[in-house]
């Protein structure tokens, strides 16, 4: 097999300390999975370097990964269609998917925030995805256009939907916790 | 301005990238709508919100997953050019079956295939692995002459496959199946194909062609060391078949690493657990 | 001989919705259109379909850039373009479609038109949607994510993925073109006409072989391996080289009387040169079992005659008949 030189193992090395975690920021927050999120990022990083020969621009590499990453979920999402994996019911009381345990430090958070992880949660996909794009991510708008392969407008007015929606979907539920079902 | 076109504007407003124009406007419609300002509010309050939520953190287990996979292998998930991944298949497949020879060499064990039954059966035992350890002079020499004849194998092997197109490979491996040809050069190219076709298809119908010959003990440790390399699951199962129909003893050994290698796909594992519980 | 570069026909800018996106046309002929030439498609990403007919050239729309004229302008400079491109070369009759392969680029899709008995050969590295139809080459095809759709195909094919659905329908299949089509996750499934005449070897993991042959137009071997009713596996293995060697011995004493019949026929000295006499096909050799779970089936179709082979991991295997 040809071998990975020294060279560029250092090299993904640099890149996995440099990205991995606004990557897998964004794969938790995506699949609201924080122990799938870490597998995910695994696998990203081994397309980045199963596929590397086919990326030569530096200035738009976190585009790429942004690229792998949204495959790499797309396609574990699929594969949970396809096998549907019992769903843990507790994992649905507490919305703490922030990636820190500690179910007494869950009481010590506020409803308000466990409320937004529930509209956030109860979100259709593709506008949760580009909140998370644009306001965790930090994106600007012409990226999640290429990304997403829209113009820098549509992605902007999605963006302004999808905040729109958030915000009814919070209010509604401020109103009334009880409908946070999952 | 209107409520719509003022609540279109929230974002930019908030962020400051309005014209200055537009941003007057906004400013002087908020200032006298009530509906537009509880639209602001609940805005602002959703953003707040927003921004509060905690930044997931991952464990430690995603650094040393990570550096285990970088060091572990890296080549296993390498995907480059065609004619770099020819090139490199030889080179390891050479690497499996004499980790400390020069590809070369290994080369030459084909090249007794192709050098007739007779040769080949005088310096490989029908019950041995085909790794060459000692030798005496007479057969040194024999290797020598052999060696000429094969020096530019790694390039018939590569400029070969690549050449042509995967349908006339696959018309090639496909004769050799149907006409049942124990010639030793097809058995020979059937084993290059096996282990260095860039086609999955192709290297699984090589390997039925080759299941024929099962009884040839270079054709039973060719697809062995080849199975140690392949990168499809597929073709892996099928291999594992292949071995274990053969009733090979030689064969537990590689099964058995390869139920231990976690890089393997876990239906492959299994399979080859499945396979050992026969042999 | 020199590669002809594409010519840009027309740009068209097409208002979709909300989107605006310009498409790109661009056409180039082959330099022997009598013979059937070869397209190649090699992308990174992206959704191709390809439309085979009475065209005269390749002519490829697509979303993406057509690589802008490589000559320089007035002041001698070339404008660079930063955006994603395609290239669209020929060369001794192989038409080259290149799009991802200098670096990552958005999806895009291309579609394609061009004569009915191109062969047709695609790579897409990331993955997309592939569409073949009303074609009679060859076609090979090499996808890592997407469903592959064949319709109306007359010639051999070669298909490899390895996430996704592999359908194909078929007006045609012949002897020397054999068809070949291996995945890892998704179903396979084959529409071939009533009267195809086939050597069948289908091999699945975990999937459920279908059809709606007849028990006379496919016969079938089975050979899997159940858990609760296995014969004693050593005796299933040893029938199983028995067989093997049974077929080489076969096949080794067939090719000695070949030789025998051409030194006869050399040693005569009278009378015109014998034709060694072609050597009767050795019986089918036993397929390889499947010993290690998932099963193999290996048969004839009306008789036999092509190679149809199917290998899936996780998935189906459907075998239609073409209903006319």
């Amino acid at each position: 097999m040809l071998a990975v030189r020294a060279g560029e193992l250092s090299r993904l090395g640099d890149l996995f300390e440099r990205h991995h975690r606004p990557l897998f920021g964004f794969l938790a927050r995506l699949t609201r999975e924080p122990e799938v999120a870490e597998d995910l990022v695994q696998i990203v990083f081994q397309r980045m370097l199963k596929y590397r020969h086919t990326y030569r621009d530096e200035g738009k590499f976190s585009a790429w990964i942004y690229h792998l990453a949204r495959r790499v979920a797309t396609d574990h999402f699929n594969r949970r269609k396809r096998i549907p994996t019992p769903t843990d019911p507790t994992t649905f009381a507490d919305v703490s998917d922030d990636g820190t345990p500690a179910a007494d430090e869950q009481a010590a958070k506020s409803d308000e925030l466990n409320l937004m992880q529930n509209a956030l949660a109860a979100l259709p996909s593709e506008k949760r995805e580009i909140l998370i794009l644009h306001r965790f991510q930090y994106l600007p708008h012409d990226e999640i256009g290429r990304l997403l392969n829209i113009s820098a407008g549509t992605a902007k007015t999605r963006v302004h939907r999808a905040l729109a929606a958030l915000r009814d979907c919070f209010f509604k539920l401020r109103r009334n916790p009880s409908a946070a079902t999952s | 301005m209107n409520c719509h076109r003022t609540q279109d504007s929230f974002i930019d407003y908030q962020t400051g990238t309005l014209p200055p124009h537009e941003n007057l406007a906004v400013r002087a419609h908020l200032k006298t709508c009530l509906t537009c300002q509880r639209q602001w509010a609940d805005l602002q309050q959703t953003l707040l919100a927003l921004d509060k939520l905690p930044e997931p953190e991952p464990t430690p287990r995603l650094r040393a997953n990570f550096y285990a996979f970088l060091e572990e292998a890296p080549l296993e998930h390498v995907a480059p050019s065609p004619f770099a991944l020819a090139r490199s298949r030889i080179d390891s497949f050479f690497a499996a079956i004499l980790p400390s020879r020069p590809a070369l060499q290994f080369a030459l064990t084909i090249a007794l295939l192709i050098g007739g039954v007779a040769a080949g059966m005088r310096l490989i035992p029908p019950s041995a692995p085909t790794i060459i350890t000692r030798t005496d002079p007479a057969t040194q020499q024999e290797l020598a002459s052999l060696r000429a004849r094969v020096e530019s194998m790694d390039e018939l092997v590569t400029s070969r496959l690549l050449t042509q197109p995967a349908t006339n490979r696959l018309r090639s491996v496909l004769a050799a199946l149907n006409e049942n040809d124990s010639n030793d050069r097809t058995l020979a190219a059937l084993l290059n194909t096996l282990a260095f076709d860039p086609s999955v298809n192709v290297r699984l119908t090589a390997l039925e062609a080759l299941y024929a010959h099962v009884d040839r003990a270079p054709v039973r440790s060719g697809v062995m060391t080849a199975l140690a390399r392949e990168p499809s699951p597929l073709v892996q199962v099928a291999m594992i078949d292949f071995v274990v129909a053969s009733r090979d003893a030689q064969a537990s050994p590689t099964l058995t690493r390869l139920t231990r290698d976690p890089s393997i796909d876990a239906v492959v594992r299994q399979a080859a657990r499945r396979g050992l519980a026969q042999l | 001989m020199k590669p002809k570069l594409l010519s840009i026909l027309s740009g068209a800018l097409l208002a979709v919705a909300t989107l605006t996106a310009e498409e790109t046309k661009s056409s180039i002929a082959f330099s022997n259109p009598t013979e059937p030439g070869r397209f190649s498609a090699r992308l990174s990403n992206g959704e191709i379909t390809i439309h085979g007919g009475d065209y005269a050239e390749v002519t490829v729309s697509s979303d993406a850039d057509g690589a802008p004229p490589n000559h320089p302008r007035d002041d001698g400079l070339r404008v660079l373009s930063s955006s994603a491109t395609f290239s669209l070369e020929e060369h001794e009759n192989t038409v080259v479609l290149d799009y991802g392969t200098e670096g990552w680029t958005q999806d895009s899709e291309f579609h394609v038109t061009l004569p009915r008995h191109t062969h047709i050969d695609i790579e897409i590295g990331f993955g997309g949607e592939i569409q073949v139809e009303e074609i009679d080459g060859d076609i090979v095809i090499k996808n890592l994510n997407g469903e592959v759709a064949l319709r109306n195909i007359g010639g051999g094919v070669i298909v490899e993925s390895a996430n996704g659905e592999i359908s194909a329908s078929f007006t045609k299949v012949s002897p020397d073109r054999p068809l070949s089509f291996s995945s890892m996750n998704g179903e396979i499934s084959l529409r071939l006409p009533a009267d195809t005449a086939a050597d069948v070897r289908f091999r699945t993991h975990n999937g459920t072989i279908l059809t709606n042959f007849s028990d006379d137009e496919l016969i079938t071997k089975t050979t899997s391996y159940h858990r609760s009713n296995a014969p004693p596996t050593g005796e299933f293995a040893e029938v199983a080289a028995d067989l093997a060697r049974e077929a080489v011995q076969m096949a080794q004493e067939i090719a000695q009387e070949v030789r025998i019949a051409v030194q006869e026929a050399r040693d005569s000295k009278h009378g015109p040169r014998v034709q060694a006499p072609r050597a009767p096909r050795a019986p089918r050799t036993a397929i390889i079992p499947a010993m290690a779970g998932g099963k193999v089936i290996a048969g004839t179709l009306n008789g036999g005659g092509t190679s149809i082979q199917v290998a899936t991991m996780n998935g189906d295997i459907v075998i239609r008949k073409n209903r006319d």
